[in-house]
């Protein structure tokens, strides 16, 4: 049962955000992030917010799907809104509820606050949105070249990555295979207390693992009978960067840098 | 009494844009005795019936029922034996004995009652208990160890028991004992045996049924699938070799004929009369 | 040729020993395509693995165009030599792409783009998957699968390809994409050694050998073996396809069908003569 769902974040479509390397989009978000943790105030917030709106809109992402990872953290920006402005029997609030008093400032502060991780968690996103996993792996393991030097294995890391990356698919199959075989044994997985429902998933996870590790060794067998010894490889495919990825980068960190110092 | 889906639809994934309409109106029935082989490729739709007709996902339309009450989880469960593909891989407990027991204890049996429910359908599948009772299930070769996991199911008792390409990979004397377990389990339940090879069943079995793409592209007895060229062609299935040769020299000496024969001897009675 | 020279392996130390092959002879030329058979257990994959220096003989010899296979420092030469490709299609592929998968083997040769570019093409082309180059490996066919680990074989540039039961966890559309394959593989010059437990498999073999419980039992043309009795192939867990056992009961009562013959057609054919 192999049903196209899109893998982790990736949506594939054709924007120009589409089309820049991997790690143009890797520096300029990295850039971006450091420059949203030094903005005074909500001039500076507001510019970045409509930097991010724009991007999304020329990524070709739906909307729906692009601030889809919104969604997880709701229960954060509202756990720091509420952690700002609200005081336990203050001598004087802007607002009482109760025992409980809401300050206009840390109101204003929390939802700065708020506003500035969602503008994070939407522009940081973009880069998994519009970037394929074996783009983000290639370009990580590109970035990682420097380490060479202190013999870190960078190839082999790499490689890893890659693999971890393609089994993905398989080894989330076969763990749904595996729940709804117990499940056919008659095993619950909805049922008791903490301890009784983590029981629950040993029939699960066991078989799974004892699989991954065979799985692993066939893997290892086949892929030295095809000579692989993580030194000497060539590439396929290299990406290369363009005029159009250094310009990214340049106006991106340029930009951040400049918001960050000024606003 | 039976194990009866009607008019089954089904879509995977709805609304996310990768839909997938796994199943588009198939009947199936399955009563206590007999045997069905249900005949499907990969994406015909076949694993998702399967998982209906266990009880584990609900249609988006259509009935299930079994033995006259609606078909559900709680229903199935423990009266629905599921054998997946490769039910080996579901093997985890510390012992074999421990590993078939489980599904007896989990619906409720007593310890002691569980153990004699899984020493016997141990010996039903062959696996001598004193054996391969203590045995870690992963040192078991892969014949052993799918019988181990069907011995799992088994030992539920069900009432109905449904294989999913249960011959998958096995040589010549894992599909033999393979078809003898199923013929043997036809006695305590209705059987179904969803398989891409129904050839080596077909002597065996009660009723065919075609998946094709979600939908029944035909279904009826072994004999009519074997008499009705027309419909045999229209479904696109193809017939066993030993039957194709007398279709062949029946198409050939332009007689009917008369019903095929299965066996390869029977067969070479009836094309050259008689041993010599 | 690829040659096994009474070769014996065993796994396990002293009273654990397991007997895998004993005396085991066998060649392969380039353009032949050489079955093995046998039931499970009895020794098949062990041959596939000591084809390419997997595993090494305990004693006897396997040489692959007169390299040692089992030579640690000859390890790259004989695996560009010979390509091994096993049962399980998902437990070869390694890339998130056909055409990466394919490109591994010459990427771990360090060969140059221009020269890796041309392998992959040509062995997609070879296992008749153009077209599905960028296409995810999760989403294949079982039969799509496994070709794409021919293909990945190919690239390495072998002329032998040793084949462990790649059809076993097949359905009947992938046992037909690759067994038509192989044959064409055979015709173009590969020499192929073919591990199954399946007869019928066999059939367009040049030469079959049975093993059983790690020693030779049969070598001969395939004719040969379907002409033995139905115990002698029982004991050795083999199975006349039905269509050769309808054949032979034929001959029984008297009617010219040639031995060998496993095609409905061919036998519905010579009946009707």
């Amino acid at each position: 049962m192999s049903i196209p769902v899109p893998f982790g974040q990736y949506v594939a479509a054709d924007s120009p955000l589409h089309r820049l390397d991997a790690r143009a989009k890797l520096a300029v978000s990295a850039a971006f992030a450091v420059a949203l943790f030094a903005l005074d105030g909500w001039l500076g917030l507001a510019i970045c917010a409509t930097a991010v709106a724009l991007l999304i809109a020329v990524s070709r992402v739906p909307w729906r799907l692009a601030l889809r990872g919104l969604v997880p953290i709701l229960w954060i920006l509202g756990f720091t809104v509420a952690i700002n402005a609200l005081r336990w029997r203050p001598d004087e609030a802007w607002l009482m509820l109760g025992p409980v008093g809401i300050d206009a400032d840390g109101l204003a502060r929390g939802l700065f606050f708020s506003a500035r991780i969602v503008v994070l968690v939407a522009g940081t996103s973009l880069v998994t949105l519009t970037t394929s996993p074996v783009a983000l792996t290639d370009a990580l393991a590109s970035l990682m070249r420097p380490l060479g030097v202190v013999r870190f294995p960078v190839d082999d890391v790499a490689m890893m990555l890659s693999i971890a990356l393609r089994f993905l698919p398989v080894t989330a199959e076969e763990a749904e295979r595996l729940v709804v075989a117990q499940t056919a044994r008659g095993a619950r997985f909805d049922q008791g207390g903490l301890v009784a429902r983590t029981r629950a998933w040993v029939p699960v996870l066991i078989p799974l693992f004892v699989r991954l590790f065979r799985r692993a060794d066939d893997l290892a067998v086949a892929m030295e009978a095809r000579c692989y010894t993580g030194i000497g490889r060539t590439r396929l495919r290299v990406s290369v960067m363009r005029v159009s990825d250094w310009v990214t980068i340049v106006a991106g960190v340029g930009a951040s840098i400049a918001m960050g110092v000024w606003l | 009494m039976s194990l009866r889906l009607n008019g089954i639809e089904l879509t995977h994934a709805k609304g996310t844009g990768f839909e997938v309409r796994a199943l588009d109106g198939v009947s199936l029935e399955v009563q206590p005795g007999q045997l069905t082989i249900v005949v499907g490729e990969t994406g015909s739709g076949k694993s998702t019936l399967l998982r209906v007709a266990a009880g584990l996902l609900t249609p988006d339309r259509g009935s299930a029922e079994i033995d006259g009450s609606a078909l559900d989880s709680g229903t199935a469960r423990g009266a629905v034996g599921l054998v997946f593909q490769d039910p080996e891989s579901q093997l985890f407990a510390d012992t074999v004995l421990d590993d078939v027991m489980f599904g007896p204890l989990n619906l409720g049996q007593e310890t002691a009652v569980a153990r004699e429910a899984a020493l016997e359908s141990l010996r039903a599948v062959g696996l001598d208990p004193q054996t391969f009772g203590a045995r870690s299930p992963f040192a078991l070769s892969g014949g052993e160890a799918r019988r181990a996991a069907i011995a799992g199911v088994l030992a539920m008792s069900p009432r109905y028991l449904l294989l999913d390409e249960p011959s998958a990979g096995l040589d010549y004397r894992g599909r033999r004992r393979l078809k003898e377990l199923v013929t043997g389990a036809k006695a305590h339940a209705g059987v179904a045996v969803v398989t891409h090879t129904p050839d080596e069943l077909l002597d065996v079995a009660d009723t065919v049924v075609v998946l094709r793409q979600g939908r029944v592209a035909w279904s009826g007895t072994v004999e009519e699938l074997l008499g009705d060229e027309a419909a045999r062609q229209r479904a696109g299935i193809p017939l066993p070799p030993v039957v194709e040769v007398q279709r062949l020299v029946q198409e050939r000496r332009g007689h009917a004929g008369g019903p095929f024969v299965l066996d390869p001897v029977g067969a070479a009675d009836v094309l050259a009369g008689g041993a010599r | 040729m690829l040659e096994f020279d009474r070769v014996g392996f065993s796994y396990g130390r002293e009273q654990d020993m397991r007997h895998a092959l004993t005396d085991v002879s066998l060649s392969v030329a380039p353009g032949e395509l050489v079955a093995v058979v046998g039931a499970n257990g009895s020794g098949k994959s062990t041959l596939a693995r000591l084809s390419n220096g997997l595993l090494a003989a305990d004693s006897g010899a396997v040489t692959v165009d007169g390299v040692d296979a089992g030579s640690h420092a000859h390890a790259r030469d004989v695996r560009t030599r010979v390509a091994v490709v096993f049962q399980r299609p998902d437990d070869q592929i390694v890339a998130t792409s056909v055409e990466d998968d394919v490109a591994f083997g010459p990427e771990n040769l360090g060969l140059d783009r221009a020269e890796i570019r041309r392998r992959v093409d040509s062995a997609i082309a070879a296992v008749d998957l153009v077209g599905l180059e960028r296409a995810e490996p999760h989403l294949l066919s079982g039969g799509q699968k496994q070709r794409v680990a021919i293909a990945g074989a190919l690239a390495m540039g072998a002329t032998y390809l040793v084949l462990d039961e790649p059809t076993s966890m097949l359905d009947p559309a992938g046992r037909r994409e690759v067994t038509a394959v192989v044959e064409a593989l055979r015709d173009a010059g590969h020499g192929v050694l073919l591990i199954t437990h399946d007869l019928a498999e066999a059939a367009s073999a040049q030469r079959v050998m049975v093993l059983d419980a790690g020693a030779v039992a049969f070598t001969g043309p395939i004719d040969e073996l379907i002409g033995l009795a139905d115990e002698r192939l029982e004991e050795w867990g083999l199975e006349l396809p039905p269509a050769a056992r309808l054949a032979r009961a034929l001959r029984e009562r008297g009617r010219e069908i040639p031995v060998g013959a496993m095609d409905p057609r061919d036998i519905a054919e010579a009946l009707c003569r």
